[in-house]
């Protein structure tokens, strides 16, 4: 049984091309034939075929149906089970097991891409459980979205979310009553030299400064060294923390620390070398638990030694956050350590240190600061403290931060920049991050993607898929940030902050797209950005595993 | 296209000449012998010459999907790989899943048989258009993962990606414990026909062939998957890891047995897999722990605990299902260190390679997992070798000059690791090792004897004998000796065959432990009727751990009348299966084998019987219980041999 092709043919190949068995064959311009022993009976040459010269087993003539309006399987996932029997009967090799869903950790079919789909329909024929419909792609796209926001509405999902945000409220509580230091802020150009004679007064002597290799090369510790001998303060330099700083980095600062018998601590450079600083005296005064199980919130049990703070870059916010981010090299996982213990005594905004900054390192960090101060003004346990301290800091890098990025030594836009990443770290630290972050530190952990530039390409795809949810606030940040007046439409001022960022990351040459991102790892990220985010981050519009894969799939190069 | 859920034809490829030939069937081959394994055992036994060298070009290694597999029937997408084995030196085969089945049968073919031995290595690529054996000189010497990954992408043409079977290193190699991988790590891995393949210089079948496989009657076939699925999906929440154990306990504690439905069983399988059993297990004495010599008490809560359940489902990724299977019970799952990634490992390894080795690493033997997945070598075998090693190491008969210097006390996790990489590389000690406790008593020396636990050369698996007296009849009485997957008292339990199959014996839901290592006869009977019934499942292709949902969830007989339109009783597919079974033990007689002597070693046994732990003071009565169990398939009671006639008279039916 087979079909075959009549004298009608005028040889236009089209059968041909569209054979998955490569049953039909002919020469052009030349009656083409169907060899029986391959054909399978899937009719898509005679779908294609101009001439109506296809005839089926039973002798009919074979319509041609528009491309378009070939059926698609739609699968439902209620009745699915995951058994890969459609996978191996579709002849083009179409559909694929796409992520653990909601329901549990199996994998459910999908079609990765419909146009190679030749609506055979042997999937749905042949799905023992009857879950494949065949109907064309309009319908399918909209079948999958009432099932999305069906399984969305599932009983399960709803407790799940409902806890979620039981324990976010508790935790704004918390933090409410909880005593977050703000550190004492030195700005200005030569605010180092205060530092030191601050210290100096505190009568501290004998000081560890954890910073990084290239900073040392820079020679920008000079005006800390001498103001620090000039006070007749000790010190050593730890210069051993490389970006994203990890396990053994802290170990290894923390024997330094003992050899030379410290008493304090100053964090200078980056993120990394400041959040290094910080787990350096955490282990200082709790060496009886590890890094690995400091991991989390309030887990730092004995405050840590006296610490200021030094930012050489305008992004994490670190010298006032109560956070610090450590790697593990060995499972490529970045954690958090949360606790308002490394919250440093003193920080020191001095813009001149900053005028070095690279460009590529000046925007993906002031986008880490967007990031923070929109994800913190967003979320749900906004106050209205961290609120304007998110809306001073948007406002201030929406006007500064392109600015500095095409002219680094802006000094005035530089300090600016400081404030910015100061105020969104006030800001994040206590209204806390969002998917952004959860997803960005995967990158870091996984491929070692700076995060700031992690972040900055995530940021619109994550406004995107909670924009509705989070419409209001968003258009008051547009407002707020001057990209648009009051009275203007939500809606309308929501997407043009979505675009403002995109057009931000544009004018920096910042990608959308995360280069060294594998499909095959994205079951994992999602798993770990879940761990992360859950329960604990108060989103606007909490992601199901689903929505979480198809927004890293977004990420990828080729999508 | 043939509307009977088989193709109807299977590929002959001899490896020397290398001609390829088709061969059509007729229908009474398959109302015969169904397919698969059957299939593969009526096809070898006349083919294959008595004492034909296993390694040789006379043996003949085929690859078999099952009857039901592609007809829409659920479970059912194992395969089967036949042979003369190397280990046992008698019938061979071994099953496994993945995607390769349908991929047989979507090429047009039943079974695709080898012999002969090719000059160079080679592997056979069949799709819609083309049967060749092409030069595989670039995937010589690659682990099994790495093969695949170049063969998938250098052959794949339009249409289907194709599916790859094939030995890595250790088949290479010729380790008699060796084995056939597809879909990145999942083995072929028993009766080292993995060797078989190297011996051939066979390194892969490649298969991207389209066709359809049609069974008789699609809407029947549907109705009975969707009420065996129902079974499948119910899974009450708040199952949790550290319950196990205490489970475990339980049922050594208690004095009576408690039926096991194995709708019980199938929920641990979804939650965790096979895993589920590795704190379970050994707590109520089913696991082999030590060398078998140890009990409970060398392995307690404690030091099961790094292998809880939880754990492994905590690294996995996602859910891996075989093809066809509505319930996956595998995984794929992160690991550190040089893998980043690796198949779940199942019960079997986990206990090889750490219980009966006393390992408590559970992190080590994710690696030797992927490890030995690459290299194509049996997880079950290595690790017996490993203990095997260390117990000869603590009695004194190897010492650190023999074993390069290693320091094999049990539970040493850095030495079995280094062991292990020496195994799979053939270096220095590892060679002694790499083919097996049998080859190794050999070549360290008949002092060594009393510590190896043997089936007539096979390592048996990580289900003790002497828990289940089902397990000791199945590990020493069948043509393939020392499975797991064969038969136990407790598979009977939980098939309850008896609620299809009259006149049969029916388990009450609560009966005396003691008595099940009394009732000889009993379990003679029903040792004869797991036989039957596992041949009829591997020979459609079926998954035990389906049919473990029970004869009336899971319709085996119902899909193959289904499928093919035959109309035929259980009873009536029970006495196929026996002559089938019959056609094997005839071919282990014809190569010379004396079925008394394959009997599982004494160790497991009881004999002498343990004085601590959960089977203390168990013994087996093995030698009347197999001499009862060869009644029933009319095979002589002293010898274990079929007589002539009998299996001519199998043969003239054909
Ligand atoms: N603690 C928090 O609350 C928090 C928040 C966000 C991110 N982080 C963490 O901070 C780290 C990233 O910090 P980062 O983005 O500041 O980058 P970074 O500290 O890793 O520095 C990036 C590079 O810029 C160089 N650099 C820094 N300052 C310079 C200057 N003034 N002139 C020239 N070169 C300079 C550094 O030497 C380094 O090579 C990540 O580990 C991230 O996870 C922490
Ligand atoms: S029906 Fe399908 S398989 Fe047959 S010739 Fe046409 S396109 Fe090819
Ligand atoms: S209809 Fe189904 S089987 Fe046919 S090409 Fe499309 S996805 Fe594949
Ligand atoms: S065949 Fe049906 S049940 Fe199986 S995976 Fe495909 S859609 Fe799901
Ligand atoms: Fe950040």
């Amino acid at each position: 049984m087979a079909y075959y092709i009549t004298e009608n043919c005028s040889g236009c190949t089209s059968c041909v091309h569209i054979c998955p068995t490569g049953a039909a064959a002919g020469e052009k311009k030349e009656v083409h034939r169907i060899d029986e022993e391959n054909c399978i009976e899937c009719g898509a040459c005679g779908r294609v075929c101009p001439d109506g010269a296809v005839k089926d087993a039973s002798g009919a003539v074979a319509l041609r149906i528009k491309r378009k309006l070939w059926e698609k399987p739609f699968f439902d996932e209620q009745k699915c089970n995951g058994c890969a029997i459609c996978l191996d009967v579709c002849p083009t090799d179409c559909i694929t097991l796409g992520f653990p869903g909601i329901k549990d950790p199996h994998a459910y079919p999908e079609v990765v891409n419909p146009k190679t789909c030749i609506g055979c329909g042997f999937c749905a024929e042949e799905c023992p459980v009857d879950a494949i419909e065949m109907a064309t792609q309009p319908v399918v796209e909209e079948r999958k979205e009432q099932q999305k926001v069906k399984q969305a509405k599932s009983v399960g999902w709803a407790l799940k979310k409902i806890t979620f945000r039981v324990i976010q409220r508790i935790m704004k509580v918390a933090a409410m009553i909880l005593p977050f230091r703000v550190p004492v802020v030195l700005t200005g150009p030569g605010s180092v030299k205060t530092l030191s004679e601050n210290i100096k007064a505190r009568g501290l002597n004998n000081i560890l400064v954890v910073t990084d290799k290239v900073l040392m090369e820079l020679n920008l510790l000079d005006g800390l060294f001498t103001s620090l001998e000039a006070n007749n303060i000790k010190y050593t330099v730890f210069d051993d923390v490389q970006p994203n700083p990890t396990i053994e980095n802290v170990e290894a600062g923390r024997e330094i620390y003992k050899r030379e018998k410290c008493k304090a601590i100053i964090g200078f450079g980056g993120g990394s070398p400041i959040d290094c600083a910080k787990i350096i005296g955490a282990r200082i005064r709790n060496p009886y638990f590890s890094v690995r199980w400091m991991k989390g919130l309030f887990r730092v049990l004995i405050p840590i030694p006296p610490f200021f703070c030094i930012p050489t870059t305008a992004g994490t916010g670190s010298e006032t956050t109560i956070a610090a981010i450590i790697s593990n090299p060995e499972t490529h996982e970045k954690f958090g350590i949360m606790d308002p213990k490394l919250v440093p005594k003193i920080a020191v905004l001095d813009p001149e240190l900053m005028l070095g900054l690279p460009p590529h390192i000046t925007s993906t960090t002031g986008m880490d600061a967007l990031t923070h101060a929109v994800e913190a003004y967003i979320n749900q346990s906004g106050t209205p403290y961290t609120d304007e301290n998110a809306v001073m800091a948007t406002k201030l890098i929406f006007d500064n931060l392109e600015k500095v990025y095409n002219d680094g030594s802006d000094l005035e836009a530089r300090n600016n920049m400081a404030l910015a990443s100061f105020y969104a770290g006030v800001a994040f630290t206590r209204a806390y991050v969002g998917y952004v972050h959860a997803i960005a530190h995967n990158m870091g952990g996984l491929y070692g993607v700076p995060h700031g530039l992690a972040n900055a390409i995530i940021l619109p795809y994550v406004l995107e898929y909670s924009r509705k949810e989070a419409q209001q606030r968003l258009a008051r940040l547009a407002v707020a940030g001057g990209i648009g007046v009051d009275g203007e439409p939500e809606e309308e001022l929501s997407y043009r902050f979505i675009e403002k960022v995109k057009t931000m990351n544009k004018n920096m040459k910042i990608p959308t797209y995360i280069e060294e991102l594998k499909e095959s790892d994205i079951p994992l990220i999602v798993k770990r950005a879940f761990k992360e985010a859950h329960p604990l981050y108060p989103v606007p519009r909490i992601m199901t595993p689903q929505d979480c894969a198809d927004l890293v799939r977004k990420l990828m190069a080729d999508f | 296209m043939k509307r009977k859920g088989y193709m109807g034809k299977v590929l002959h490829v001899d490896l020397t000449t290398g001609e390829i030939q088709e061969e059509t069937l007729p229908d009474s081959v398959y109302e015969k012998c169904l397919g698969g394994m059957g299939l593969g055992a009526t096809m070898l036994h006349d083919r294959i010459p008595a004492g034909a060298d296993p390694l040789g070009p006379d043996n003949i290694l085929g690859f078999l999907p099952g009857l039901l597999t592609g007809t829409g029937s659920l479970f059912t997408g194992r395969w089967m790989v036949v042979g003369k084995s190397p280990l046992t030196d008698g019938w061979g085969d071994a099953n496994c899943g993945g995607t390769f089945s349908p991929a047989i049968k979507r090429c047009g073919y039943d079974g695709i048989f080898f012999k002969g031995i090719s000059e160079k290595p080679v592997y056979l690529y069949v799709d819609d258009h083309v049967k060749e054996l092409r030069d595989a000189s670039d995937v010589w010497g690659l682990d099994a993962v790495e093969t695949e990954a170049h063969l998938t992408k250098t052959t794949g043409a339009k249409g289907k990606q194709p599916k790859v079977a094939c030995i890595g290193p250790a088949g290479e190699s010729i380790s008699l414990i060796s084995g056939i991988s597809t879909d990145k790590g999942r083995m072929a891995a028993r009766s080292g026909l993995g060797a078989v393949m190297g011996s051939k210089r066979l390194k892969a079948v490649v298969l991207a062939g389209s066709k359809r496989i049609v069974p008789h009657d699609r809407d029947e076939m549907k109705r009975l998957s969707q009420s065996c699925n129902k079974w499948v999906q119910f899974q009450p929440p708040f199952v949790s890891g550290w319950l196990t154990p205490f489970f475990g306990a339980l049922m050594r504690i208690l004095p009576t047995v408690m039926t096991m439905d194995g709708l019980l069983y199938k929920i641990m399988l979804r939650k965790w897999g096979t895993v589920s059993m590795n704190q379970m297990s050994p707590e109520m004495g089913d696991s082999p722990l030590k060398n078998w010599k140890g009990s409970i008490k060398d392995w307690g809560i404690r030091k099961s605990y790094t292998s809880n359940p939880d754990k492994f489902t905590n690294c996995e990724k996602v859910k891996y299902h075989c093809y066809s299977c509505p319930l996956g019970c595998g995984g794929i799952c992160t690991t550190e260190g040089k893998y980043s990634e690796t198949h779940k490992p199942e019960y079997e390894t986990v206990l090889a390679l750490g219980g009966l080795c006393m390992n408590e690493d559970v992190d080590a033997i994710f690696y030797m997992n992927e490890l030995l997945n690459r290299a194509g070598m049996d997880t079950i075998s290595a690790g017996h070798a490993i203990a095997f090693a260390m117990e000869c190491y603590e009695e004194g008969v190897i010492t650190k000059d023999d074993t390069d210097g290693l320091d094999l006390t049990w539970g040493n996790t850095e030495a079995i690791v280094a062991l292990l990489e020496k195994m799979v590389k053939r270096e220095g000690f590892g060679h002694v090792l790499a083919d097996g406790v049998k080859q190794a008593v050999e070549r360290i020396g008949k002092q060594a004897e009393p510590y190896a636990v043997l089936a007539g050369g096979q390592e048996p698996a990580m289900h003790d004998s002497r828990n289940d007296p089902g397990f000791a009849l199945h590990y020493s009485v069948e043509p393939t000796p020392g499975r797991h997957t064969l038969g136990s008292h407790l598979y009977y339990e939980m098939y309850q065959l008896w609620k299809v199959v009259k006149g049969i014996p029916k388990i009450p839901p609560m009966y005396w432990k003691s008595s099940k290592y009394k009732a000889i006869d009993r379990q003679a009977e029903i040792g004869a009727i797991n036989s039957k019934y596992m041949t009829i499942i591997n020979s459609v292709g079926a998954c035990m751990f389906g049919a473990f949902l029970g004869a009336k969830r899971i319709r085996i007989f119902d899909w193959i009348n289904a499928a093919t339109g035959w109309n035929l009783t259980p009873d009536q597919y029970l006495d196929k299966a026996a002559d089938i079974h019959t056609l094997k033990q005839s071919f282990n007689v014809k190569h010379g084998l004396e079925p008394k002597k394959i009997k599982v070693s004494e160790r497991a046994l009881g004999r002498p019987v343990q004085t601590e732990g959960a089977n203390k003071g168990r013994s087996i009565e093995i030698e009347a219980m197999m001499s009862r169990y060869w009644e029933q398939f009319g095979w002589d009671v002293n010898t274990g041999k079929p007589s002539r006639e009998h299996v001519e008279k199998i043969a003239a039916d054909a």
